[in-house]
């Protein structure tokens, strides 16, 4: 049964739902029948056999995922020393960390199915083995690639993907590894750059600095993951890739690998296929508001299904996209611990922050920091030779509309700091 | 650069509040706490941030994968982030040490002197900028104007030696008063000399700018700015650092050994051998928040007063004269003393303890070339902070008179 934007109610919170219902009953069904954690936690009763019965099944979490690996969360009769399959590390440390494990055919898949989201990307399917450059948070991976001293080799993934030098504070890297991650990006002839488009950013105007060139001549495309794709990250790579590469932006979990992709239009859409998507109403707003918290089953993972899985990431959704694909489109606003919410009660998304500081020239790479509640810093970086303290002022302005104070201070830096695990908070609080 | 227009300069009357300490009695007298020059007092959040430590996490850092071990990591690093943010110096320039002392000791290891280097330094250095050049290296101090202002065509005079060092005190801890630090450094640094600066009476008082200066080791103590004792950075050009040799190597500094030979970890962790005060990083953390959270603005401003009502005070006090400008311009709110006919300060400094309740230092205050050279022994030194009152200063100074009266 298709249940397109089936609508319901979740502790008098509005619900909004896509993909197969069914499919994703049987795979509670085969949770509760096989993983020992749900086995002991569900209690499949009349409500579950009714038509909108998946809402009487606990939500889970990455604690739930966290606490029962691997015994607890994996099928019976499965094995780790399966060589299909892949184990995945979250970049976060601390209540973010886990460890996942998906079946390599399933995370093919999930990739071939968001792929066809994109007709520029379709090609990929087709290529018997895609070769990677990675790009990202060094926590992403287990190879050593934030050590200095690291060769290509020692940073090749058993899939073939090559993980780029990088420190985890990303702006602290050295010269030296920067222009290394230059030449392995070139000399591994890679199909697909799958970076975070902060990373490629800093590459980019290093490159621009010290003359070095990319080759655009071959045939290769880029997906952008991991950290928030701002309009500013977004222009410094249209300048490079337009007309070159087609360029969009993947949304992908470390728990299930792909999860949409944008399409043609530069609209996002996720993957109902693969999984049944819920979207709660955001605790506190209105409906009007937009602002939704999805909520994911797997449909036919045999090895680890995730079932009612709060992803904590924050979306809008849209209606039809003008691109035809009928994957439900939407807008990632942020993760909900990035959130700050306002004494108004109102919500500030990394998404609704990006919106009012837009893309001007001036700014490369931005953050705001709550120090607190009512008192703000905005911090950037960027060309210093292409703004005024009227631009500024204008921006200030802004921002003081957007957090509902004159308490914002905007300064110009040479430096922000990442996580330890390398991700960037678009907004930080103190 | 900041941008806050329209930001009032408010008054900090309402955070005593944050400070316990200055809640406390003695001997039935509250406290009138001005040697912030020694050590400031500690707002409730950094106590708190310390306690968290202990309370909540309790772990070792950068040492396995459990998730205390992790969280307090990251908390750790999150210090460091901070302390980048507020000079504008990148995390990996932070190194972590016990404070302003060692932090310099370690700048001059990193620089590796011989004593046929020239080092210049300034007569109001403080011993721990003074001392390790002069051990190493070959010291020639800066003449000092009548304002007791570095005498700037000495400086260009001694630059034409080609000195390895010029160690610059950004605020002296006797007199109070800023040299101008980026026309130093940049005559400094057209030299060809690594400028090491002390930082630690500053970094509480005024923005720093590591990176857009001229500056290659930047030296401050978490405790002289909210924070707790036992942690301080050496902020240093990442290019210099990573050349440099540790002083200290041990547990944490290194990616690699055998038996006969190591790798360095990447920086800052190749300088951070062994245990750190783990706890007092999240207090310095705190600190910085509580600073960011008033704005440097605001202390300058309220500074600006309290120093007005030092200079209008002592002005009117005869037997007291003040070493160093009188003068509102470049200066923080600390003040030495020193009393005409007076030698030995003890009792002085001890009465107005434990009959007024204000506590100050007397000494020579770890700057003895200067204070002998201006005052010829010892001083009484009273330091504001932005907990301190107009009230406090004109107070004290009149504690201060009437205790002298009793010596001249």
């Amino acid at each position: 049964m298709e249940l397109h934007s089936l609508k319901y109610e979740q502790d008098e919170r509005l619900m909004r739902c896509f993909g197969n219902l069914d499919k994703a009953k049987s795979e509670v069904e085969f949770a509760h029948k096989k993983v020992r954690y749900f086995k002991d936690s569900l209690n499949l009763n009349n409500e579950f056999s009714n038509s909108a019965g998946l809402n009487s099944v606990p939500i889970s979490d990455k604690s739930v995922y966290r606490k029962n690996f691997p015994a607890g969360i994996l099928s019976e009769g499965s094995s780790l020393k399966d060589p299909y399959v892949s184990r995945l590390q979250s970049s976060g440390t601390s209540g973010e960390r886990l460890v996942s494990v998906i079946h390599s055919f399933k995370l093919a898949e999930r990739m071939a199915n968001c792929l066809s989201i994109n007709p520029a990307f379709q090609y990929l399917s087709k290529v018997p083995r895609i070769k990677t450059c990675r790009y990202a948070a060094p926590n992403c991976s287990d190879v050593e690639c934030a050590n200095p001293r690291s060769t290509m080799q020692d940073r090749i993934l058993a899939d073939g993907t090559l993980v780029l030098p990088v420190y985890h504070d990303l702006l602290t890297t050295p010269d030296s590894m920067l222009r290394m991650a230059f030449d392995e990006l070139h000399s591994y002839e890679p199909d697909l750059w799958y970076v975070d488009p902060m990373h490629l950013s800093i590459l980019i105007k290093k490159a621009k600095s010290e003359g070095w060139a990319f080759d655009l001549d071959r045939k290769f495309s880029v997906l952008l993951t991991y950290t928030f794709a701002t309009r500013a990250l977004l222009r410094q790579i249209s300048e490079l890739c337009a007309g070159h590469a087609p360029v969009a932006s993947v949304m992908a979990m470390s728990e299930f690998g792909f999860v949409g992709l944008g399409c043609e239009h530069g609209n996002l859409h996720l993957n109902d296929k693969d999984y049944f998507l819920e979207f709660i109403q955001m605790e506190g707003t209105h409906p009007d508001d937009n602002l939704w918290e999805l909520v994911i089953t797997s449909i036919g993972d045999r090895l680890c299904p995730h079932i009612r899985y709060q992803t904590n990431d924050i979306y809008h959704l849209h209606g039809a996209c003008d691109c035809g694909n009928s994957m439900p489109r939407v807008s990632f606003l942020g993760r909900s611990k990035d959130l700050l919410r306002l004494p108004s009660g109102k919500y500030i998304t990394p998404g609704s922050l990006d919106e009012v500081v837009g893309a001007p020239k001036w700014i490369d790479i931005y953050q705001l920091t709550e120090q607190e509640v009512g008192a703000y810093i905005f911090r950037f970086t960027g060309n210093k030779d292409c703004f005024s303290d009227a631009e500024k002022s204008q921006l200030r302005q802004k921002l003081q509309a957007l957090l509902e104070t004159e308490n914002v201070r905007v300064d110009d830096v040479n430096y922000f700091p990442f996580e330890r695990g390398g991700k960037f908070q678009l907004i930080r609080k103190s | 650069m900041s941008i806050c227009e329209d930001k009032k300069l408010e008054g900090l009357d309402s955070i005593r509040g944050d400070f316990p300490v200055l809640a406390r009695e003695v001997d039935g007298r509250t406290v009138n706490y001005l040697d912030s020059a020694a050590t400031t007092l500690k707002p409730q959040s950094v106590i708190d941030a310390v306690t968290r430590y202990y309370t909540e996490f309790t772990a070792n850092i950068h040492r396995g994968r459990h998730r205390l071990s992790e969280e307090a990591s990251d908390r750790y690093e999150e210090a460091r982030y901070k302390v980048a943010l507020l000079t504008n110096s990148a995390s990996n320039e932070v190194i972590f040490v016990r404070n302003t002392t060692e932090a310099i000791n370690l700048a001059n290891h990193c620089i590796g002197l011989t004593k046929d280097d020239f080092v210049v330094c300034c007569l109001d250095n403080h011993h721990s900028h003074f001392l390790p050049w002069l051990r190493h290296g070959n010291v020639v101090l800066v003449e000092q104007t009548e304002e007791m202002q570095p005498d700037l065509e000495h400086f260009a005079e001694l630059l034409k030696l080609k000195p390895k060092v010029v160690a610059l005190t950004h605020c002296s801890n006797v007199t109070g008063n800023y040299i101008p630090l980026d026309v130093m450094s940049k005559m400094a640094h057209e030299a060809g000399a690594l400028v090491v600066v002390d930082a630690a009476q500053s970094a509480a008082h005024r923005k720093l700018n590591f990176s857009e200066s001229y500056i290659d080791f930047l030296a401050i103590s978490s405790h002289k700015m909210l924070g707790p004792s036992g942690i301080g950075c050496l902020i240093g050009k990442a290019d210099l650092l990573r050349d440099g040799e540790p002083m200290l190597v041990g547990g944490g500094v290194v990616d690699y050994v055998t038996a006969d030979s190591y790798q360095y970890r990447k920086l800052p962790h190749k300088y951070e051998a062994g245990t750190p005060a783990i706890e007092a990083s999240y207090g310095f953390g705190a600190a910085i928040d509580y600073l960011e959270s008033i704005g440097f603005d605001r202390i300058e401003a309220h500074e600006k007063q309290l120093s007005k009502a030092f200079i209008e005070s002592i002005n009117n006090k005869p037997n007291l004269a003040c070493l160093g400008q009188m003068s509102l311009e470049n200066r923080a709110p600390i003040f030495s003393l020193y009393v005409k006919g007076v030698s030995d300060l003890s009792d002085i400094c001890r009465a107005l303890s434990d009959s007024y309740g204000v506590m100050c230092r007397n000494g020579h205050l770890c700057a003895q070339p200067l204070v002998d050279h201006y005052a010829g022994g010892q001083v009484i030194r009273m330091s504001a902070y932005i907990y301190n009152t107009v009230d406090e200063i004109e107070a004290a100074l009149e504690a201060l008179n009437s205790v002298v009266q009793s010596y001249v």
